[in-house]
């Protein structure tokens, strides 16, 4: 009877392990067929790896949120936009038109009109007129987000400053002159709706369409929003109607891998054409393997330490100067940025920024100097002060601890504090900092902007608290300036007086970087660093 | 039967309020000002105060809490400024790929090791039974050791990206495949239902990696713990009497069996919590889209409605699993109703 329990016993064993061997062997093949079967090589179809899915594609509510404008833009396309160059560049100096048609202004630039692009249509098939662009300003100055934002640098600050003059045409009556219009319509953040379309989608505890646009597509732009599943997936398809043709790409698979190895792990075995945002490493890993592509070109982010201005011993002009003497930039430069995902700045707006000259900023490494400095400062060493990031990239903190080391050099003593990326608003709106780790990235591009939004008097984006005379009588002077040329010599004079009294230490500007197939073609930097996808083709 | 039910039910609901409350404070004492977080650094001064008070974050935290519940209660968890999105429409769209997850890692323990538990209890002079025994230990350190978002990584890294043995940590399905109509929010039910072999095979493959992750890390306790109950049952006295009474060996083992599953059940039952938490950084490792990555991502952004919304939803599973384990319990064993 023993005897028999234990074959019985055996036999069960035996079984289990059979089954569980078959089961094994089961999943595993599906999973091995199932990953041959997920290969990005469709050529009508892009297959990108993001950190996210778009919280949100209403382009209105996309400020901080990269995916949801990346998406976006596709989704509403752009009033005007930037010319390509021969060289594959962009010449920010020129426009182009898009949904507006032409554009002229008033001898003063105080009053725009804009023609609209006829028979553009909407996914939906509804065709754009003046209408759905007075009715996206109210929307804009109703949800008081990012268009009511952007309007305001165009001088524009209420709905009833966008009229419409017949069925196609439309007039923007600012309250002063601004040189900001066509770079604030090229960058595309004062989206235009398909009215008729949202308003299918409104209630009375909703007017304006927000919470069925945060999940929708009502744009007149390249592409048609076909689903967003979020946390997974965004997809996209081509919209036949397009003004300007159908993109070659017709379906773009916009997909959530939140790990940076994840996603340079998927381009390696060629199961998506894109991965974005992949820090230094993994760049350098994916850049001698064939078929992979790194596309990587100057970009406008200025990756700064910021100073606060008010704080201490930051209050002093002569021991700001000897931090940026201190600074290691090229060892930040060679050893985190492998010497080719980031520029030296000279300055602090980018090198490819309308007015920079990088022969009016003396600052480089050099110690004697920067004890000159502190010397001069008579601030007495070893000074202890606050370095707060938040850990947007995994070179932040690479970056705190070389800052750290180089100043203790000359006895100044960082303490790294790291914050969430939610405390990062918060503690710069606040200026409840010290000395604090920060990407300036000017979005729409011109020339003295860049440098007025974070230096500019009383503006609650001049987060060090800086403050020179000199320069804010160059604002004042060159404010109601449209004159570009004007513009840019002027901002090459801010520069000079920056470098007299500078309020932050502009470690470097970063490069645009994206690793892609080598099928993939047309990809170009842009002001918001997101990829236009029907300029995109892949072969 | 039923005043133990009835008496269960009512500490459950303390439980739902007393974490509600718990959480609620904490959240508010994350550093992170949601108002500030919300309009981003480009702000005027005075605008994140005005929001504030749009918001009630300006009213005492009690006010605060007695207008929440009062919403909660109504099924109304606030709307995420995030995703704007009202934040049970989030949570109900991503609770299926994570509830699926997590239910299978419990199947797999259930059905692979407490089988493998049982059977390495038995008595044994062979040298395989000792090998057993050490490879369980090792397990044991190594499943202690190892946090479940590094196994999922070096799992990732050894099968995909070395061996491409395995399918892309790309979430629940291949990209070139069409989801299942909803039916359960389950891939592998739905598409079984809508007889998509296709999608079936994939939403199999994804689950894998993170299955096995979350088994290998959650399900040792309960291993160990039914190996060292059944192994203490068949040390018994009853035992004894049973063997000297001739019964099988089979029929021993059941019996051991019956009298170890109360607290191999509570154990089960414990480890669903922990699974739960585990959800959320392996969610995050294989790109599953599901609740524990939406809670990261709320942290992140000081999304306080949809923390919370988080925090209660996932409580209220928590204590409805351990309301159902307390039931399991008592029929088992009548004498915990005592």
């Amino acid at each position: 009877m023993q005897q028999s329990a234990k074959r019985r016993s055996r036999a069960f064993v035996t079984a289990l392990i059979a089954g569980t061997c078959v089961l094994a062997t089961g999943l595993v093949a599906s999973g091995v067929s199932s990953a041959a079967g997920d290969k990005a090589d469709d050529a009508s179809t892009l297959v990108v790896a993001s950190i996210g899915t778009p919280p949100t594609v209403d382009l209105d509510d996309t400020g901080g949120k990269p995916q949801g404008w990346e998406i976006a833009n596709n989704i509403y396309g752009k009033a005007a936009s930037y010319p390509i160059t021969a060289d594959g560049q962009r010449n920010f100096l020129k426009y182009v038109p898009g949904l507006y048609k032409s554009w002229n202004r008033n001898a003063d630039g105080s009053v725009w009109t804009f023609d609209l692009r006829r028979g553009v249509k909407s996914c939906a098939g509804n065709t754009m007129t003046s209408a759905d662009v007075v009715w996206s300003a109210q929307r804009w100055f109703a949800t008081k987000k990012l268009g009511a934002l952007v309007a305001g640098f165009m001088n524009v600050t209420s709905a009833s400053q966008v009229t419409a003059v017949d069925q196609y045409t439309v007039r923007f009556t600012l309250n002063a002159p601004s040189a900001l219009v066509l770079p604030v319509l090229a960058l595309g953040r004062a989206a235009i709706f398909d009215s008729t379309e949202v308003k299918k989608h409104t209630s009375s505890s909703d007017p304006w369409g927000s919470q069925w646009l945060s999940t929708n597509g009502a744009g007149f732009g390249p592409y048609c929003l076909d689903s967003l599943t979020p946390g997974t997936e965004a997809v996209l398809s081509a919209n036949p109607n397009y003004w300007d043709g159908v993109p070659p790409i017709k379906r773009i698979v916009y997909r959530a891998v939140p790990d940076a190895s994840n996603r340079a792990a998927l381009l390696k075995n060629g199961d998506v054409d894109i991965a974005l945002a992949l820090p230094p490493d993994q760049l350098t890993s994916l850049e001698k393997r064939k078929g992979i592509t790194i596309t990587n070109t100057p970009g406008t982010a200025v990756f700064s330490l910021l100073l606060n201005n008010l704080a201490g011993p930051l209050g002093n002009t002569n021991f700001r100067k000897a931090l940026l003497w201190a600074t290691p930039y090229d060892q930040i430069l060679t050893d985190i940025y492998k010497g080719k995902y980031a520029q030296a700045t000279k300055g602090t707006v980018a090198p490819r920024w309308p007015g920079y000259s990088a022969k009016v900023w003396p600052y480089k490494t050099d110690l004697v100097k920067a004890k000159a400095a502190l010397k001069a400062s008579k601030i007495k060493t070893p000074v202890k002060l606050g370095l707060t990031f938040a850990v947007l990239s995994p070179t932040d903190e690479q970056v705190a601890v070389l800052l750290k080391s180089a100043y203790a050099k000359i006895g100044v003593k960082m303490n790294i504090k790291i914050i969430t990326p939610a405390e990062n608003g918060t503690t710069l709106a606040t200026h409840n900092f010290e000395t604090m780790l920060y990407r300036l990235q000017p979005q729409a591009i011109d020339s003295v902007y860049g440098s007025e939004v974070y230096a500019g008097k009383g503006l609650s984006t001049n987060w060090t608290n800086y403050h020179y005379q000199a320069v804010w009588d160059v604002f004042d002077k060159i404010r109601s300036e449209i004159l570009t040329r004007k513009r840019i010599a002027a901002e090459t004079q801010i520069q000079a007086l920056e470098a007299k009294n500078p309020g932050w230490v502009p470690l470097l500007t970063q490069n645009y970087v994206v690793a892609h197939t080598s099928a993939v073609k047309g990809i170009v930097w842009q002001n918001d660093e997101g990829l236009l996808f029907w300029e995109l083709s892949k072969s | 039967m039923g005043k133990l039910i009835l008496r269960r039910f009512l500490y459950a609901l303390l439980q739902i309020v007393g974490a509600s409350i718990i959480v609620f404070v904490i959240v508010r004492l994350l550093p992170a000002d949601p108002a500030a977080a919300m309009l981003g650094p480009d702000v005027a001064p005075g605008q994140v105060e005005a929001l504030r008070q749009q918001l009630g974050l300006d009213n005492s935290l009690f006010q605060q809490y007695v207008t929440w519940a009062g919403d909660a209660l109504s099924g109304d968890l606030g709307r995420s400024w995030y995703t704007s999105q009202p934040v049970w429409d989030d949570i109900s769209k991503r609770l299926p790929a994570t509830v699926e997850l997590v239910g299978y890692s419990l199947l797999t323990t259930i059905f692979v090791l407490i089988p493998i538990g049982v059977l390495s209890a038995r008595k044994t002079r062979r040298a395989y039974g000792r090998v057993i025994d050490k490879v369980i230990f090792l397990y044991g350190m190594l499943a202690g050791a190892i946090p479940d978002f590094l196994l999922g990584i070096l799992l990732i890294a050894l099968f995909y990206t070395q061996l491409h043995f395995g399918v892309a940590p790309i979430g629940r399905l291949d990209v070139s495949v069409t989801p299942p109509p909803d039916v359960t929010g389950f891939f592998t039910i739905d598409s079984i239902l809508d007889g998509n072999w296709v999608a079936f095979k994939s939403a199999v493959a994804h689950l894998i990696l993170p299955v096995l992750t979350l088994t290998f890390v959650y399900g040792a306790p309960v291993l160990k713990m039914t190996r060292q109950t059944v192994k203490h049952m068949l040390d018994a006295e009853f035992t004894d009497y049973a063997r000297a009474a001739g019964l099988s060996e089979r029929a021993i083992l059941r019996i051991a069996l019956k009298n170890s599953l109360p607290p191999m059940i509570i154990t089960i039952g414990l480890t669903f919590g922990y699974v739960i938490g585990g959800a959320v950084l392996v969610e995050t490792v294989f790109s599953w889209g599901g609740f524990g990555q939406y809670a990261v991502q709320a942290i992140s952004n000081a999304d306080l409605a949809a923390v919370q919304g988080f925090v209660l939803v996932a409580t209220v599973i928590s204590i409805g699993v351990y309301f159902v384990v307390d039931v399991l319990h008592y029929m088992l064993d009548p004498r915990v109703g005592a």
